[in-house]
């Protein structure tokens, strides 16, 4: 790859994004630290139809995603023909009781997907994990384009590169999709939330109020946005940014104080849309990953166009024998946890772990999956002056709107760790723009 | 068969005013196929926004809010029910009781439990409801009542450490046991002929039909109770719940009159 000039300003971009507040917030110990987003400014390229082979696998996937929940909320005919066993629902963290037999606005449960995928080094895309509860990052490579497109203007004209600064206009699409009448808002827990920058600029980019718990009120069976005189304006779509336990603490969590009392109540009743739909975590949990290729064919009758990475369940016997066997050459995580935590690799435990990490895994068998270590394709990046190369993966965002669509970019997230495969900005983790190519 | 007119009344008074309340109730008995409600009226003071709805389980609710300060709300209902229709209420689709198979954190079994279900040993062929009949029995004739040893957020495992508790702790053990045998089972609340208070319950699973167990009382449940609500434990059929700004302490009273008519 040539030297673009846009390298030399990699300094002067990751400035620009100190500046305006590009951070994340992460809770270590108990203390709340804020630090940089560090930002490589050697693009993840990804050509036109390589692209549009991702596009249509992702489509087909959170297709399936949607109808999966949906069914789980309503018919439950997945679990009826046996194609997932019932326990990885009702004894997941993700399935919600309270959801059963409401059906959000325009029948959509999942409709900003953050899909997780890396590229092996014989160039084959794998999906690491689907994330719909909240997924988060979109912001990141919008605004770091835009620095770039400041600082090395040429650039922009010398590469033909899909623009992706339109993503704000995608959201847009999809909240106005379901809003059942009235404003639009998103909903964060405030500052201290580790994505605090990405609420403020996305309701900045694409209209919306942000808001905290405290300007929503339900009276009767409307929900309302307090404005700044204290006025009562009527609100059909929330782009909540705050989990589901938080949500209203009359329906779920009874001790949270960021939430909206009774805002499901109304969500029950049609009167608002909530994105991402409550309890669609359903369908995001470690261990129901496994049967998504299995949801593809089922529900749409279709062969999966993106694959899993190989993963092993020890709930099944099979698998279990296999897990034990192969242990070293394995990551095995646990289901329960996200952003990172709770992966460990069989290779890296030592004699006492791995024998404690064994009779846990035969206590608690539904509690991990098992997954090859993917020899994933390294991306470079610019340590000082020279390149190096590290592990990176890459976030699709799909937003279901009447059509589902695939933003033609992405959050690429490096480890800066040359001997680790954790990519998470939890971990300290530094992230790429990703280029979709046009031509 | 029996009519039965029940009220049920419940009050807070607040030692001092509070403001922007919000309450969820789930205390109006609905009818189905064990007993019909004739007739049912509910009152709720102050009431500035009142709403009704249905919850996931299929129980009435009735939220609201009331923004104005206040130092004193109730709720009545009363109606008239016929009860014991039918031994036992028919299930959906089995792939639909799933979710009451599996333990909450208010059922989740520990070492007692574990231990008291050791001295139950059923041939492969035993019927769910015998099963759970026997655990009735033998936590009837083992668990005792007392009042004011448990509270609302006391687990089934922790009441079955103490070995006394009220019908709640009953309900929970029940569903713990029932559930370790893999037999989907339900929390019930409702109100019974001769008690003064609202009453918990279970319904256990077998073979397409739900049947009605009261392990405080031991006995399967015909005519003399009245089902308000059901839930997978006491957390989904919390008859009052709210929140409200204001520094006060409440005093809650609760009265259940349920008397045969006919």
């Amino acid at each position: 790859m040539q030297e673009m000039d846009l390298y030399r300003h990699t300094d002067t971009v990751n400035k620009l994004l100190a500046r305006y507040g590009v951070r994340f917030g992460i809770y270590k110990n108990n203390e709340f630290r804020e630090q940089l987003f560090p930002f490589d400014a050697i693009p993840r390229m990804i050509g036109k139809q390589e692209f549009e082979y991702l596009e249509k696998g992702l489509k087909q996937r959170v297709m399936a995603l949607n109808l999966f929940i949906r069914d789980i909320y309503g018919e439950k005919k997945i679990i009826r023909d046996r194609i997932i066993p019932e326990e990885f629902i009702y004894a997941g963290s993700g399935y919600l009781a309270q959801c059963e037999g409401v059906c959000p606005p325009k029948g959509i449960y999942a409709h900003i997907s953050g899909i997780d995928l890396v590229q092996g080094k014989n160039g084959e895309w794998y999906i690491l994990e689907d994330n719909l509860r909240v997924p988060s990052g979109a912001s990141y490579p919008m605004i770091a384009r835009e620095f770039c497109r400041r600082s090395s203007p040429q650039t922009f004209k010398d590469n033909h590169i899909e623009d992706n600064r339109n993503y704000a206009d995608l959201l847009r699409r999809t909240l106005d999709h379901v809003n059942t009448g009235g404003h639009t808002v998103i909903l964060t827990p405030g500052r201290y939330n580790a994505a605090y920058f990405e609420h403020s600029y996305l309701a900045e980019k694409t209209g919306a109020h942000l808001v905290t718990g405290s300007d929503l009120i339900v009276e009767g069976d409307r929900l309302y946005f307090l404005d700044y005189s204290g006025r009562r304006e009527p609100v059909g779509a929330v782009y909540r940014r705050i989990s589901d336990d938080y949500l209203d603490p009359m329906n779920f969590r009874r001790e949270s104080l960021i939430g909206i009392p009774h805002i499901y109540d109304i969500y029950r009743k049609g009167n608002v849309a909530l994105l991402n739909a409550p309890g669609n975590g359903v369908a995001d949990d470690k261990g129901i990953y496994y049967f998504v290729p299995k949801m593809i064919s089922y529900y749409l009758g279709e062969e999966p166009i993106l694959q899993n990475a190989p993963t092993y369940l020890p709930y099944y016997e099979d698998d279990m024998k296999y897990v034990l066997e192969k242990f070293d050459s394995l990551v095995l995580k646990d289901v329960a946890e996200a952003g990172g935590y709770g992966v460990v690799f069989g290779s890296k435990m030592t004699k006492q772990q791995k024998e404690d990490f064994i009779a846990l895994l035969k206590k608690e068998p539904r509690r991990f999956i098992a997954q090859e270590v993917i020899d994933f394709c390294d991306l470079d990046i610019m340590e000082g002056d020279t390149r190096v190369p590290r592990k990176a993966d890459l976030r699709a965002f799909v937003l279901m709107g009447e059509e589902p669509m695939v933003w033609k970019s992405g959050l690429t997230r490096f480890s800066r760790d040359p001997d680790s495969f954790i990519v998470n900005s939890s971990q300290g983790g530094g992230f790429k723009d990703t280029w979709v190519l046009s031509q | 068969m029996k009519v039965l007119h029940f009220a049920y009344n419940m009050s807070l008074k607040f030692d001092a005013p509070v403001e922007k309340h919000r309450f969820t109730l789930k205390c109006k008995p609905r009818s189905g196929e064990r007993q019909e409600i004739t007739w049912i009226t509910a009152n709720v003071y102050p009431n500035e926004f009142l709403s009704n709805a249905e919850d996931s389980f299929g129980n009435s609710c009735i939220y609201g809010y009331t923004e104005r300060k206040h130092d004193h709300f109730s709720v009545n209902v009363i109606g008239t029910a016929r009860t014991g229709l039918a031994p036992w209420e028919t299930a959906g689709e089995t792939h639909r009781i799933g979710m009451f198979r599996y333990q909450t954190p208010y059922t989740m079994p520990g070492p007692h439990i574990k231990k008291f279900a050791e001295r139950f040993s059923f041939g492969e062929d035993t019927p769910s409801f015998e099963k759970a009949r026997a655990f009735m029995t033998e936590l009837y004739s083992t668990f005792e009542y007392a009042q004011g040893v448990t509270r609302i957020q006391t687990t089934a495992e922790e009441a079955m450490a103490l070995g006394k508790g009220v019908c709640q702790d009953y309900s929970h053990i029940m569903l713990s046991l029932c559930r370790m045998q893999n037999i989907p089972a339900r929390y019930v609340v409702g109100m019974l002929m001769g008690e003064g208070a609202s009453h918990a319950w279970v319904e256990v699973y077998d073979k397409g039909r739900w049947f009605a167990l009261d392990p405080t009382n031991n006995l399967v449940v015909d005519d003399q109770h009245i089902r308000i609500s059901i839930g997978r434990d006491y957390a989904d059929c919390t008859i009052n719940q709210g929140v409200f700004v204001g520094e006060a302490n409440q005093t809650q009273t609760i009265s259940v009159l349920v008397r045969e008519i006919g």
